[in-house]
């Protein structure tokens, strides 16, 4: 059988790290933290997350692998935001959204895991509360891997505790009561990621006598008060390695100082909250995405058919440049975003919300081109590319749904958000 | 402090800038971080841009390593202790350009600028 040299990091349009090492000019230039974050994760997901990737998709639906949780934690997965002169290894939103594509290339579960407990630290972070920030973050910095997690959706709410103008529409949200120090908390959360094991949880509660969601308020829980329950856990289509688990509230008491952004200060930290979110799940599409297309485009160059290479039919190779121009036009997107993301606030809606309705919507269409380009072993998993296919679905439901993500797109166009 | 709401207060961040370029461990601070803002204030409208180079009320081709747009009475707020910047910004009560990262900075810098607006302000209404 005649095969193509499938090159490994071909210097293509928005790859960065690859252009540089190509010496190719570029519009872009990652900065050096971000770069070598990206070749060091590039190099932990492919010695350390592939090879366990397939045993832990198909462990039941409650195992939790925190063996690559350990050694995600040894490279600073666990603190990446954190400010350098507290131990982390500061970078922002881009360099999040750069690391969680080099695991998604490999396995988006495993990237979830370390993306929703980022995504869980932010209320602390972003509160710029000394005191929270003693008590919440120095775990994040010991031997012993430590998660957080962020508890928004709940059985009865889901989108309309992602936007704003849908709050008063909310019904049966968590609620908060105030009582002295402390505040209340009563509900139930659900598909909480990191939920089973996280140490703690920014949870959203709405203070009581406010209407729907309207006096939402950010809430740091630590998850071994009384009254918190964890479980059951999801049994998931796909993201099987990181568990969505449910958790119950029943007259949790939380200190008064555990309140991130003031009572009321829900809104305003979940917009920003979510716009930088969404750069960061963009990239984890875009990841999937890459992830699919290097076992077709591996496949198509060493597979022939009627004489010729699949790469080198006409149909597959308009396949495979779709593929790769829709990867290259996400990962600019997700860039860009992430760059707006660090570079003013509130963080902008507009571009996080535009890049992850494409990234969402590529990653579905790349994964099920790669798997109809392998053909039957496409539809095996030890092909690894039916993973990404169950996969490619997960990232359009979190983080903002296409409806969701287009009411944001269309608000900014007209006007109505930034 | 509500009375000073409107021109006087546009003044007194003027006056205050001022002032603090006599602070040489200001100057020092803003010097060693290679840091500079440019603090655009509407309702009412005023300008400061600030750096250890000294101080200027007009917007000029300077780039600042921070840009903040917001109104006089969240300025007032954030100087006066009643708002904090984390704060401002989820509410949407001010906007800021530049490297987000770097607004930990100022954790060094607004206190010393909140308690020389604090005195001024008391001075001028003493």
């Amino acid at each position: 059988m005649t095969t193509a040299t499938v090159v490994k990091n071909p210097a293509t349009l928005s790859d960065i790290g690859a252009l540089n090492s190509a010496a190719m000019p570029s519009l872009f230039q990652l900065p050096p933290d971000v770069a070598q974050l990206r070749d060091e994760v590039r190099e932990f997901a492919e010695n350390e997350v592939k090879p366990r990737r397939l045993a832990n998709d198909l462990a039941p639906h409650d195992d939790f692998d925190w063996e690559i949780v350990r050694k995600g934690h040894e490279l600073g997965l666990l603190r990446l935001t954190m400010p350098k002169d507290l131990g982390g290894r500061g970078v922002g939103v881009l360099g999040v959204a750069v690391a969680l594509e080099e695991l998604a290339a490999v396995c988006a579960s495993t990237a979830l895991i370390f993306g929703a407990s980022l995504l869980g630290q932010t209320s602390v972070l972003a509160s710029g509360d000394p005191h929270l920030q003693a008590r919440f973050l120095p775990q994040f910095l010991g031997d012993e891997p430590v998660l957080a997690c962020n508890s928004i959706t709940e059985e009865v709410a889901g989108c309309d505790l992602l936007i704003p103008e849908m709050s008063e529409y909310a019904t049966d949200v968590m609620s908060a009561r105030r009582d002295g120090d402390v505040y209340v908390l009563n509900g139930i959360k659900r598909f909480i990621t990191n939920g089973k094991y996280a140490e703690w949880s920014t949870v959203f509660a709405n203070l009581e006598g406010h209407e729907g969601a309207d006096g939402l308020t950010a809430f740091v829980v630590p998850l071994d008060s009384p009254g918190v329950t964890r479980g059951p856990v999801a049994d998931k289509m796909g993201y099987r390695a990181c568990l969505g688990t449910t958790l119950t509230f029943e007259d949790v008491r939380v200190p008064v100082e555990n309140v991130a952004f003031g009572e009321g200060g829900g809104w305003g930290f979940l917009t920003m909250q979510s716009n930088q979110a969404r750069v960061t799940v963009a990239a984890i599409s875009t990841g999937v995405a890459r992830g699919a297309f290097n076992i077709a485009r591996e496949w198509a160059g060493e597979r022939s058919q009627g004489g010729k290479l699949l790469y080198e039919q006409q149909f597959t190779a308009r396949k495979l440049a779709e593929m790769t121009s829709k990867i290259e036009a996400s990962r600019l997107l997700y860039l860009q975003a992430g760059y707006q993301a660090d570079n003013m606030l509130p963080a902008p809606t507009y571009g996080p919300a535009v890049a992850k309705f494409y990234a969402d919507r590529i990653a579905i269409e790349v994964a099920e081109e790669a798997m109809s380009i392998l053909g039957a072993r496409g539809y095996c998993r030890d092909y690894d590319v039916e993973k990404f296919v169950r996969e490619s679905f997960g990232a359009r439901i979190y983080e903002g749904t296409p409806e969701v993500l287009a009411l944001a797109i269309t608000g900014a166009l007209y006007g109505r958000r930034s | 402090m509500t009375e000073l709401i409107g021109t006087k207060s546009a003044t007194l961040l003027q006056q205050t800038f001022s002032a603090l370029q006599e602070d040489a461990e200001f100057t020092a601070i803003l010097g060693k971080r290679d840091l500079s803002l440019l603090f655009v204030q509407y309702d009412p409208e005023s300008v400061v841009f600030v750096s250890a180079e000294g101080v200027s009320f007009t917007v000029d081709d300077r780039v600042p390593t921070l840009r903040f747009e917001l109104s006089g009475d969240t300025l007032h707020q954030l100087l006066t202790g009643r708002l904090s910047l984390p704060r401002a910004a989820a509410a949407r009560l001010l906007n800021v350009k530049g490297p987000v990262a770097r607004l930990r900075e100022l954790g060094e810098v607004l206190p010393r600028v909140g308690a020389k607006y604090g005195e001024l302000a008391a001075r001028q209404a003493a």
